[in-house]
């Protein structure tokens, strides 16, 4: 069972690195809980969510470690309001049925991608959104690949996909393969109304993820921590 | 990796507890234990693919799980296994897969390659081999004697009663009883 064995192995030390950083985004959650300054950024949001953007809120001055990799992050930065929340250092991108964002904290090492609802989705949850936080470092090796559902569109799989300089991505469906076109700024987005493999291929190296009704609003494979935002999708365990 | 030749130094108990490096050391308990669990599965019938999901589904559950586990109410190996067996009973009343820690997780599920089955063939032959073996080393000493010369040996009942000096009805009895109390081990039969 050496092939299984090695298979299993790869794929349960990825799950046991982001069951790690969901607990790193759990504490900082409760860090950013003493602070008053979080609060600014925890009304109308839930869970590990609101503290990575707290820890955003209390960092300053971005480096940009990760620009070479990322061309999204050679853009200017800005702080954006969004909503109750407000998104420092933050990068705007076009997603497939809306606006997302790639934040990066102050020091550099941690990158998240922030998905939004289309407008007017969710009117009594007009914070929700879907996070998805990762190291930098690891996520020039292996980019970060989100997938999100919004229950109040039932069928919708999207995913977010931030692809390093050099990397591809594509979605096999049924069988049949095909390559996701990466913007310029390194996002890859889309939809799927079944079940789906997004893979993206990052220096020799390919990182799966498989959503649709059979797999739900799963957190990425590949990614550090996977929060939701939104009262009324699946959060942190 | 000196930090992993330490943690291969650590008991089970030590890396189902640690913060520090917890997917390193989760990593180390999988590979302590993988062949337990495979194996477990083998002695109780299951096919390579029902193995595969079983166990795949028996380390998600350790991997959310391992901080519940307390030292004091047994090895880690007995709490592994006993995870084990409750996924192989929801298995088998369901005759689906279940893979909710799996999905918790986000694990895609592995297929088997070839070498998997052929290799997974040859851990159930194993198990069932040492199974048999260790059945049989219970039977009383005339039932054993019986049931080797017939089923390892394929002697005539004729030969068989001769060998031991009784009668041939009682050589096919003694067979008989110490094939079903055979099959009442290795749980193929109600006892």
């Amino acid at each position: 069972m050496r092939d299984y064995a090695e298979q299993l192995e790869q794929r349960l030390m990825l799950a046991a690195r982001a069951e790690a950083h969901r607990g790193w985004a759990r504490r900082l959650w409760r860090a950013a809980l003493a602070r008053p300054v979080a609060w600014v950024a925890v009304v109308g949001t839930t869970g590990a969510a609101a503290a990575i953007v707290a820890a955003l809120m209390l960092t300053a001055g971005a480096v940009p470690s990760a620009a070479q990799a990322f061309p999204i992050l050679a853009k200017p930065a800005s702080d954006i309001r969004v909503g109750l929340r407000v998104l420092r250092h933050a990068r705007e991108f076009a997603e497939a049925t809306g606006t997302g964002y790639v934040l990066e904290t102050s020091n550099g090492d941690t990158l998240c991608v922030d998905s939004y609802p289309p407008p007017g989705l969710l009117p009594q949850s007009p914070n929700a959104y879907d996070t998805m936080c990762v190291p930098t470092a690891y996520a020039e090796q292996h980019g970060i690949l989100e997938s999100v559902y919004w229950p109040a569109l039932p069928g919708d799989y999207r995913f977010v996909a931030l692809v390093p300089v050099g990397g591809s991505a594509d979605l096999t469906i049924g069988g049949a393969t095909t390559t996701i076109p990466v913007a310029a700024d390194g996002i890859a987005t889309g939809v799927v109304t079944q079940d789906a493999t997004v893979s993206l291929h990052i220096a020799g190296v390919t990182h799966t993820q498989q959503l649709g009704p059979d797999y739900g609003n799963v957190t990425s494979l590949n990614v550090g921590t996977g929060t939701t935002g939104s009262s009324t999708t699946t959060g942190p365990p | 990796m000196g930090v992993m030749k330490d943690l291969d130094g650590c008991d089970d108990a030590a890396l189902l507890g640690a913060h520090e490096r917890g997917d390193e050391a989760f990593a180390v308990f999988y590979r302590r234990h993988l062949d337990d669990v495979l194996r477990f599965c083998a002695r109780r019938g299951l096919d390579a693919a029902a193995a595969a999901d079983v166990t795949a589904e028996t380390f998600a559950a350790v991997l959310l799980g391992r901080r519940r586990y307390r030292p004091d109410a047994g090895p880690a190996r007995a709490w592994l296994l006993g995870i084990a067996s409750h996924k192989i009973g929801d298995y088998g009343r369901r005759m689906a897969r279940d893979r909710r820690a799996l999905r918790r997780l986000a694990v895609a599920p592995v297929e088997l390659s070839a070498r998997d089955r052929t290799d997974y063939a040859a851990l159930v032959a194993e198990e069932s081999a040492a199974l048999a073996s260790s059945a049989l080393a219970d039977l009383p000493d005339d039932q054993r004697a019986a049931v080797y010369a017939r089923v390892v040996e394929g002697e005539s009942y004729e030969a068989i009663a001769r060998d031991l000096r009784i009668s041939e009805s009682l050589a096919r009895q003694r067979v008989s009883r110490g094939l079903r109390a055979l099959r009442i081990r290795l749980g193929k039969e109600p006892s």
